[in-house]
């Protein structure tokens, strides 16, 4: 018997994932040399467009968390507890080609619910088999959230986040399955080393992967312009910096800068002709900073898709007051 | 004038599901929105049905079918935040969803329970049997469905006779800007309609109307030789034959001319009108010859005029001194000589005699004709006779007429019957009669048509029956009954707009603006049309029956497009309809057989009069 309790914190409190994708890169493995007869000093030019209209799939998620809870598993045998988080997780792609931009088809947008346990029962998977899916009515709709444990996340937000991360990569291996995309933009790192022409796509710099003496060159990126490819390690990456969007003058120079990475999977020549397409296809999407607080660097259909897969998570006080109702209701039913 | 591009008429649309009851907008029992579905449209005045569950409802299935007319349609982008958003759409750069929604004002709900569609709802848009029944077109007998137009939808639009032709209400009102809102070609149109719906053909309906402006109806009893093709397929795809009105055609009789009609571009076919003398102190019309709005009907003046048309009427005689009758349009007055100091016989044949006759009465002092009023009132109504009788003088006449020629130049739909002195109606051929005023002076053209409806008022009254039905046309209304002052004509308009209901005459009134006609005129009208409208016009509160949308669409329509208003439908619904399949004017009439129409119509004058 599994008995919930809401705890009132806000669920959103003390969530920082953004930071901790690149934290798990391992900087000591960069390595710079990789790409013959690159200059450091003087940024690689923009490439020109290439022919025809390329076709491209952003992909992205968004996660929300509902509801803080306590868990307990009352009765006989071991007394497992554990915080837990009721959340909700949507991943998409726009998809940008010959046909124009648009969403990508319904069936391929994932909606899940899950209820993430950590503590004592989310590490016991005997204890944690003991707890049944949250089923409850919201509306007209019956929303389920199917119990999962963090996974090795440190905690139960990070693990709603790598769930999030995983249906990403599951989408865009659905995408390159298809062999329809010259380019599949990732957001955040290609943690789970999917392959080309995937791309991964980091928003912010968190971490210096160059050294003192390379970094100059960061400054002197134009539009569209790139650094040479380096390689990192964990997984085995190529990677690279590119300029979307020109700074004002009051901005830093690593405005408008992105990371991109590939998988190593594919040979140096390859990871090249996807860096180059990337440099002359990605500027074009680059935000403006009266539509996105995150701009340049979060591209419009990702943007664009985030606000549409927020709106398939749900009302958020209405999904939170169906969890609270479900919740008095099984107290209700427990004390009757 | 060139021929004003008329709208289209377009193909009936696809019935079946166009999209679902929208949840972003508060549905309510009397509109709700709709969300177009991405494989259909919506347009104005499309009707759609929706049937939705209605918990706790234990009759009609726990359903409830509400239907309605389309309002408004919107699109736009869905989740667009900026105006440049739309720009990086076209550069596909920002997915964005387009959103095309449409405002639906109920009609009917069945059965009646007053709750609105749920979100989500399938809307269909209406087929033939749903859409009778949203514009409750089944609720009118089959015999009573008049054809007034094809709907945006391309669909017919029909009104019930029982509320044109007095049954349950009658007259009709077309607003609109002169020259654009094509205001007389649908007057008239509807009239047709009327005259082919079977069950009013049987009755033998009569029409008069007036010419005011160019000579555009002077051609109708001849058929346009020009009118297309697809113009004769809307004609058919209403349930009517093209054709022309059966009519006869009178122009004033030209000043100083025996009896030939005075008129520019028709000569043939076109019979002069006239008054005689003694018709004018009969039927008291002295009063249309101060028919200028402004008089009060209390004031001295009227006063006078009154009182002198009442002598007139009771001292005109049919025979001289010696008892010998008259001519037929001729009267023996008595005039006052100063110079005998007496009251001499006068033979009273001409207009200026007439006159002459009431200035001596009105100049001697003590006469009882001038019941004592004062010199300034008498010298206003003789200088207001004399102004008059520079312009409609030549219209009464008395030396020199026939009895037949009277009958033949007089404009009278029911006519005495020299035999009997019982009323017939007037010959089937001339079914329409109209009148041409538009070349006349203002004074002579409210002098006529007071002249013209009083005497069909009256007549309609003394027969104390609907039948015949008869349809006065009348444009300029805000002329003849304005909101402002008093005149006779007013008067006149008045009663058949009060009582023309129950006396089966029908007035199909048009002005170029409702706000400046009497309200009672306008008010008792059943059916309401509006034309193009001017902007500030429209926003008066005599147009408060449209809705924003409407009057908006009031500003816009083009020349063939109305806004129809009955009493079935609470919503004004836009039509479209055809050219006139009577000619307007002359050149029209090429490709047909002129010469032969007027044979033909020489060789009726010759018949006797129709039996009924």
């Amino acid at each position: 018997m599994i008995e919930l309790r809401i705890d009132p914190w806000d669920p959103e409190y003390g969530a920082s994932p953004l930071a901790e994708a690149e934290a798990a890169d391992d900087l000591a493995g960069v390595r710079l040399d990789v790409e013959p007869g690159a200059d450091w000093d003087v940024p690689r030019p923009a490439p020109p467009a290439p022919p025809g209209t390329p076709a491209l799939a952003f992909v992205d998620g968004v996660r929300r968390a509902e509801l803080r809870l306590t868990a307990r598993r009352a009765g006989p045998g071991p007394d497992l507890a554990g915080p837990a988080v009721a959340g909700t997780l949507a991943v998409g792609a726009v998809l940008a080609g010959p046909g124009g931009v648009r969403l990508c088809d319904e069936a391929d947008i994932e909606v899940a619910r899950l209820l993430v346990v950590g503590g004592t029962l989310g590490e016991d998977a005997a204890g944690m088999a003991e707890v049944p899916p949250l089923t409850v009515p919201c509306g007209r709709a019956l929303l389920i959230f199917e119990p999962a444990g963090r996974d090795g996340e440190p905690d139960e937000l990070g693990a709603l986040q790598a769930a999030m991360r995983r249906a990403e990569a599951r989408l865009a291996d659905r995408l390159l399955a298809g062999g329809a995309h010259d380019l599949v933009v990732m957001d955040g790192p290609l943690s789970f080393g999917t392959r080309p022409p995937a791309l991964g796509l980091v928003k912010r710099a968190m971490r210096a992967y160059l050294p003192p003496e390379r970094a100059g060159i960061l400054a002197r990126l134009g539009v569209g312009e790139r650094t040479p490819l380096f390689r990192i390690r964990g997984p085995e990456r190529w990677t690279w910096y590119l300029r979307l969007a020109r700074p004002r003058r009051v901005e830093g120079h690593m405005a408008g800068v992105v990371r991109l990475e590939v998988s190593a999977g594919c040979d140096l020549a390859a990871a090249r002709r996807l860096a180059d397409l990337a440099g002359a296809l990605l500027p074009r999407f680059a935000s403006d900073r009266m539509r996105d607080p995150r701009a340049p660097q979060n591209l419009y259909p990702v943007g664009e898709l985030e606000r549409q897969l927020h709106r398939r998570l749900g009302d958020r006080a209405l999904v939170r007051r169906s969890l609270e109702v479900e919740i008095d209701r099984r107290m209700e039913a427990t004390h009757a | 004038m060139p021929d004003p591009p008329r709208p289209r008429t377009p193909p009936p649309a696809r019935t079946g599901p166009v999209g679902a009851v929208l949840g972003t907008e508060p549905a309510s029992p009397l509109d709700f929105w709709v969300a177009i579905g991405d494989d259909a449209y919506l347009q104005l005045d499309d009707v759609v049905s929706v049937t939705t569950d209605v918990p706790g409802l234990d009759f009609a299935g726990g359903r409830v079918e509400i239907s309605g007319v389309v309002t408004r349609v919107e699109s736009r982008h869905d989740g667009a935040r900026f105006q440049g958003d739309v720009f990086l759409a076209a550069r596909d750069v920002l997915p964005l969803e387009l959103a095309r929604s449409a405002r639906v004002r109920t009609t009917r709900v069945s059965p009646e329970v007053g709750v609105p569609p749920n979100p989500g709802e399938v809307v269909r848009r209406a087929d033939d049997a749903e859409r009778a029944a949203a514009l409750h077109l089944d609720e009118v007998e089959p015999e009573d469905r008049v054809p007034v137009g094809i709907g945006r939808d391309g669909r017919e639009v029909l009104a019930d006779l029982s509320f044109i032709d007095g049954r349950r209400g009658a007259h009709l009102n077309i607003s609109g800007i002169s020259g654009v809102a094509t205001k007389t070609s649908y007057a008239l149109f509807l009239l047709y309609a009327v005259f082919q719906n079977p069950a009013v053909a049987a009755r033998r309906p009569r029409a008069v109307v007036f010419n005011v402006k160019g000579e555009d109806l002077l051609w109708l009893d001849h058929p346009n030789g020009r009118l297309p093709e697809e113009d004769r397929a809307v004609y058919r795809r209403l349930g009517l034959a093209p054709g022309t009105f059966p009519a006869r055609i009178h122009a004033p009789v030209r000043a100083r001319t025996e009896l030939s009609p005075d008129t520019s571009g028709r000569r043939e076919g076109v019979v002069a009108y006239l008054w005689t003398v003694r018709d004018f102190c009969r039927d008291r019309l002295l009063r249309f010859l101060f028919g200028e709005e402004g008089e009060d009907a209390r004031s001295l003046m009227s006063y006078l005029v009154t009182r002198v048309e009442a002598r007139l009427a009771r001292e005109a005689r049919d025979c001289d001194p010696s008892g010998r009758p008259a001519e037929p349009g001729v009267v023996w007055l008595e005039r006052w000589d100063p110079g005998q100091e007496a009251l001499v016989p006068q033979r009273v044949d001409d207009f200026d005699l007439l006159v002459d006759v009431i200035r001596s009465r009105l100049e001697h002092d003590g006469d009882e004709w001038r019941a004592g009023m004062a010199p300034g009132t008498v010298g206003s109504f003789l200088r207001r006779l004399d102004a008059a009788a520079a312009h409609c003088g030549h219209l009464v006449r008395g030396a020199g007429l026939t009895r037949a020629e009277i009958d033949r130049h007089s404009v009278r739909l029911l006519r005495t019957d020299a035999a009997g002195g019982d009323e017939v109606l007037q010959r089937a051929a001339d079914q329409v009669v109209v009148v041409d005023i538009h070349r006349l002076h203002d004074i002579a053209q409210r002098f006529v048509v007071g002249a013209v409806i009083r005497t069909l008022f009256q007549q309609k009254a003394d027969l104390g029956e609907r039948e015949p039905l008869v349809f006065l046309m009348l444009d300029e209304l805000n002329k003849y009954a304005p909101r402002q002052g008093w005149s006779p004509i007013k008067e006149v308009l008045l009663d058949i707009a009060e009582r023309g209901r129950s006396l089966g005459l029908i007035l199909v009134g048009a002005q170029q603006t409702a706000s400046e006609v009497e309200r009672r005129v306008v008010a008792n009208c059943s059916v309401r049309v509006v034309g193009r409208l001017d902007a500030a016009e429209v926003e008066r509160p005599e147009y408060g029956y449209m809705d924003p949308t409407a009057r908006q669409r009031a500003i816009l329509l083009r020349p063939g497009s109305m806004l129809v208003l009955q009493p079935r439908v609470p919503v004004p619904l836009e039509v479209t309809f055809p050219f006139p399949s009577w000619a307007t004017r002359k050149e029209e009439t090429r490709g047909t057989d002129v010469e032969a129409e007027a044979r033909r119509r020489a060789l009726e004058e010759a018949l006797p009069p129709d039996p009924d």
